[in-house]
């Protein structure tokens, strides 16, 4: 479980503070999308969870252990493993699978072990084929593939990931969200900031930040609902629900906790039956009368 | 496209030998090649041709890799040959111009030694995989810790060096393209403008490497790097060939050394 009590963080002293007092419980396994505005703080919070940055005022808590505490680093950086945006900048490896037997190195494992750990990273990820490789003949989506073996092969708890598919095309988007997802039916925590709307909608639980706080934290339909105070921040929300809103604002009497285009389907079709009913009543009532 | 000493992969007993014993060979075998005389330069040049006929590789392939440095040893050689008294080649001394015999014979000596050690040198990157040396440098640096140096500090910076060296050359490329699109010429003006030009490269490129290697040890860290001893995936294991190579290796560098 990740603890995050009153945290405030100032990149320096004199700065007025990125963080203001977060406040925030993540339950193991849980999978949490983390949003919100460019320089809001998402990137600084999660650089907390694996002791990059420690807390100006406030506690992180990983699994019990304090990041403010010097000896219990090396386990927590094992417990949370970080992924962040640019894939090519945390390659550090020759070859595919010396780079994911890097951590495993840190941990002083024998060899024996390393290997074992490296040929289930590869394969939880699907890249099995490229051991002997040169990193940089890999596509993007593949090297934050990389990136993500060479974390595994930590064997981690949780796992944020800071922007990871920013840079990638709609395929490599994709089969970094199906491995997540993968990881997260095994028992994994993931905390994922995101841009992409289809990103945070499949998660658990979606945390909106604005201006070093939290604003918002709950199921995607109960935040997406919000279109209003999403709009005032500037961001997106998925287009079915933005339908759905505008439908409210004219005046029907929709659900707006709707993500997905099945649910906005079945709630448009029960709008029309709804109309279409009132529509043969009434002339039968005014028939009669 | 092709590097200079590449790594070739194969199956050899060259390739299979452990870094250490490679390295130290070659270390030797410098120290060889600039004391001893033509006789054993001679028999040098029978070894490095006999290393290069067990990994497998071609001479052609061998020898591609000395010709970047040929203008060098040329101009090497010419120096030697004119500006080395003794007795002159007929038909000079014309004008004020001589050759000599012992000019010819040194310059072809000093030529035939550097030759051999480009092709020493490469030979060893051509059989050895980059991780592989690094392991083999790490091992041969060991005793530096009594002077209070981690060779697996060492080690890791040697490797990520290599490992970025290419992705820093892309990066000049693409920021030479985003400026050539903004209007700047490199192949333009006089010499003063060109560098001007070049050096107004540096800067983007130093700002962006700094970025690039805060973001690097951000990842190193979160994976757990800490400086010290640290495991690798291949274990090499000395076997005892390595270890007689080894012993060969060091008398005869040292021998050299001493006795030439
Ligand atoms: N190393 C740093 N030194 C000083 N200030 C910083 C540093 N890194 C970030 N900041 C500032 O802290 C604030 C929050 O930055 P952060 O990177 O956490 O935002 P973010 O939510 O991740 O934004 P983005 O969506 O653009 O990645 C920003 O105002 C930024 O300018
Ligand atoms: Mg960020």
């Amino acid at each position: 479980m990740i603890r995050v009590e009153n945290l405030v963080y100032k990149y320096d002293p004199n700065d007025t503070p990125v963080l203001r007092s977060v406040n925030l419980e993540i339950r193991d396994g849980e999978y949490v999308a983390l949003i919100g505005p460019n320089g809001c703080g998402k990137t600084t919070l999660i650089k907390h969870f694996n002791t990059l940055l420690s807390p100006t005022e406030g506690d992180v808590w990983i699994d019990g252990l304090n990041t403010k505490d010097p000896s219990a680093v090396g386990e927590i950086r094992q417990r949370v493993g970080m992924i962040f945006q640019n894939p090519d900048n945390q390659i550090v490896g020759m070859t595919v699978e010396e780079d994911v037997s890097f951590g495993p190195g840190n941990l002083n494992l024998p060899p024996r072990e390393i290997r074992q750990r490296v040929d289930e990273a590869l394969e939880a990820v699907g890249l099995t084929g490229y051991a002997g490789r040169s990193p940089h003949t890999l596509s993007g989506g593949q090297k934050q593939l990389l990136a993500i073996a060479g974390i595994l092969a930590m064997m981690p708890k949780h796992i944020a990931l800071d922007e990871p598919t920013s840079s990638l095309d709609p395929a490599g988007r994709r089969s970094v969200a199906a491995v997540l997802r993968k990881l997260n039916k095994q028992g994994m925590t993931i905390i994922h900031i995101t841009h992409n709307v289809e990103e945070i909608v499949r998660a658990d639980r979606v945390i909106v930040m604005d201006a070093g706080s939290i604003l918002l934290d709950g199921k995607p339909e109960q935040v997406f609902s919000k279109v209003e105070r999403l709009k005032a921040l500037g961001m997106g929300v998925p287009q079915v629900t933005e339908l759905m809103w505008r439908l409210q604002q004219m005046g029907e009497k929709v659900r707006t906790d709707i993500l997905t285009v099945d649910d906005a389907c079945d709630e448009i079709a029960a709008l029309l039956r709804r109309i279409r009913k009132a529509a043969s009543i009434s002339p039968g009532r005014q028939a009669r009368g | 496209m092709y590097k200079l000493g590449q790594y070739t992969p194969g199956g050899s007993c060259v390739h299979k030998m452990h870094p250490l014993a490679k390295i130290i060979v070659v270390i030797a075998l410098s120290i060889i090649i600039f004391r001893a005389g033509a006789f054993v330069l001679a028999a040098v040049g029978g070894f490095l041709a006999a290393i290069i006929l067990l990994s497998r590789l071609t001479v052609k392939y061998v020898l591609k890799a000395i010709r970047p440095a040929l203008p060098f040893f040329a101009l090497l050689f010419l120096v030697h040959l004119f500006c080395t008294g003794g007795t002159p080649i007929p038909p000079f001394p014309l004008w004020h111009v001589s050759i000599t015999y012992e000019g010819l014979r040194q310059g072809a000596l000093l030529v035939w030694r550097f030759v051999l050690l480009v092709l020493s040198a490469s030979l060893l990157t051509m059989v050895t995989s980059p991780s592989e040396l690094i392991i083999g440098m790490e091992r041969l640096l060991k005793p530096l810790r009594f002077l209070g140096i981690s060779s697996s500090d060492l080690a890791v910076m040697l490797s990520l060096a290599l490992r970025f060296m290419p992705a820093l050359l892309e990066e000049i490329d693409r920021i030479r393209e985003a400026r050539l699109a903004r209007g700047a010429d490199f192949n333009k003006g006089g010499l003063l403008k060109r560098t001007k030009a070049v050096t107004s490269l540096a800067i983007p490129l130093t700002l962006n490497t700094f970025r690039r290697a805060e973001e690097l040890a951000a990842a190193m860290e979160a994976r757990g790097y800490r400086r010290g001893p640290r495991t690798y995936l291949k274990e090499l294991t000395m076997a005892q060939l390595d270890y007689i190579v080894i012993g060969a290796a060091v008398i005869a560098g040292a021998a050299s050394f001493l006795f030439f």
